[in-house]
């Protein structure tokens, strides 16, 4: 028998989602809570930094969520269902914006090109070569190597949110990380500098 | 013995953060060397994976809108409130019948269903007219109307019974005849029957003042109903002498002229004033209406 009442704060999430199933509104903010942030960020950088489609894309799986709490697989943990329906979200939306995102592209290496003039390669423009580099990978690579060193989840969870073996996650983080490598050697001088800043 | 690797890429990435390349074992030299050309690429993948790392940590997390959140609490407000919706489109939905998808198919068979409620409704307004039109031509039909009209009478009786008499006491009433003990008896019996009465020749007025009053003869009236516990016969008999009574009615009549005996047999024959109140009784039951 508990003595002592529960806090929402304290429930796991699949508790937390049977009582949004319930409507239980603060149950709801509990989860929003633990959620909302790392949700928008992941749309934020997914969806190419635009924060319109961030709040969109928010919005519509927080809705998800309310509609369909019924039909959550509760064998699995409810972060990586979350992580996977986002995921999804971030698939449909690159198969409609394939044309837009080539756009995309032209834009920036046009902005890459009056960077390089003005040499001014400072830690900002580290982070934006480093966003261009990884919005030319591939969808998964790209998914992968966020979850991984953004969002901070574990190569299970991560092959749980994109349905693959573990092992085709550690070969896509390698792979992509080799990737990158290449695209971002240019900076290597720069690279060198910014460590100088940091350590010293 | 060939040494099993006990790495995989992962390891690496673990590998690339907290090691140099001189800084790892013959075997974790071995085993990056598997996937990486050159010891001067290792510290080049070394520097991305840092530099990657530390990016995304420095890079600021954004707060979502608080509109997306007031947003949400709207709508888990209206979930709340809304029961169950019905879409016009999931009627009738069958999504292993493809021909059924068709919308043109949905909305007829709506239309059908909605046909077929309105013809139903119809139909059950019209019923209780067409039944009495029906009854009306049955021949079996015709005979009960007939034979309801001296009920009504009978009761109209009652009724007038019931207001005229004076009110008796029930607690010596007799027990109400059963319809198993009602004898039917010629009316000549009856007659030799209450032939010791004193008031026969009132029986036989009245009897002909009912006659009169449905316009047949009460001669030709046949057999006719008696009670037999009845010290005062003539009463009984002569209601229920009315040529057209009809005899479901009658112990609802005996019934009430029960009443009215036992309340005439309480009555001391030899006062003249009991006399007196024996005509004014009898005058009141067969006063024709």
């Amino acid at each position: 028998m508990a003595l002592f009442k529960t806090t929402y704060t304290s429930l796991e999430d699949e508790k937390l989602v049977s009582l949004i199933g319930k409507k239980d509104t603060q149950a709801f903010e509990v989860l929003y809570a633990r959620y909302a942030k790392l949700m928008y960020n992941y749309f934020h950088r997914m969806l190419w930094k635009d924060k319109e489609k961030a709040r969109d894309f928010t919005q519509d799986l927080f809705s998800k969520l309310i509609q369909k709490t019924d039909s959550i697989d509760e064998s699995r943990s409810f972060k990586t269902w979350f992580y996977s329906v986002a995921h999804n979200m971030c698939k449909n939306e690159y198969a409609k914006m394939e044309v837009r995102r080539t756009a995309h592209k032209d834009i920036s290496f046009h902005s890459d090109h009056s960077v390089s003039d003005n040499q001014k390669m400072d830690r900002e423009q580290f982070q934006l070569k480093l966003q261009e580099a990884l919005n030319d990978l591939d969808e998964t690579k790209r998914t992968t190597f966020e979850l991984r060193f953004r969002q901070e989840m574990s190569i299970q969870e991560i092959s749980d949110v994109m349905k693959c073996s573990e092992g085709t996650v550690k070969s896509r983080l390698f792979y992509t990380l080799k990737q990158l490598n290449e695209k971002l050697k240019v900076f290597e001088g720069i690279t060198v500098w910014i460590f100088t800043v940091m350590f010293f | 013995m060939k040494k099993v690797m006990k790495y995989d890429p992962e390891d690496i990435e673990s590998l690339l953060m907290h090691k140099e390349f001189s800084d790892l074992y013959p075997e974790e030299k071995e085993f990056v060397l598997r996937h990486i050309d050159s010891p001067s690429e290792y510290s080049s993948l070394r520097k991305t994976l840092i530099e990657v790392m530390d990016a995304s940590k420095n890079d600021p997390w954004l707060d979502p809108d608080p509109e997306i959140r007031e947003n949400l609490l709207a709508q888990l407000a209206r979930e709340d409130k809304k029961g169950f919706t019905v879409w016009l489109n999931s009627l009738f939905a069958a999504p292993q019948l493809p021909w059924f998808r068709q919308p043109a198919f949905r909305y007829a068979t709506v239309g059908l269903a909605v046909v077929a409620v309105i013809a139903t409704i119809w139909v059950m307004n019209d019923k209780p007219e067409a039944d009495t039109l029906a009854q009306k031509d049955n021949p079996t039909y015709k005979e009960e109307q007939t034979t309801i009209t001296p009920l009504d009478s009978a009761q109209s009786e009652e009724v007038l019974i019931a207001e005229n008499v004076p009110p008796v006491s029930n607690e010596k009433l007799p027990p109400v005849p059963q319809i198993a003990s009602i004898q039917f008896t010629p009316i000549e019996l009856m007659e030799e029957e209450v032939a010791d009465s004193g008031y026969i020749n009132k029986e036989s007025n009245s009897t002909e003042a009912l006659g009169n009053t449905n316009n047949m003869n009460s001669d030709e009236a046949v057999p006719e109903i008696l009670i037999e516990q009845s010290t005062s016969k003539v009463a009984t008999k002569s209601i229920l002498s009315a040529p057209e009574m009809n005899h479901a009615a009658a112990p609802s009549i005996n019934y009430s002229l029960m009443e009215t005996e036992v309340r005439l047999a309480s009555l001391p024959s030899t006062s003249s004033e009991s006399m007196e109140e024996w005509d004014s009784i009898f005058n009141v039951l067969y006063t024709a209406p």
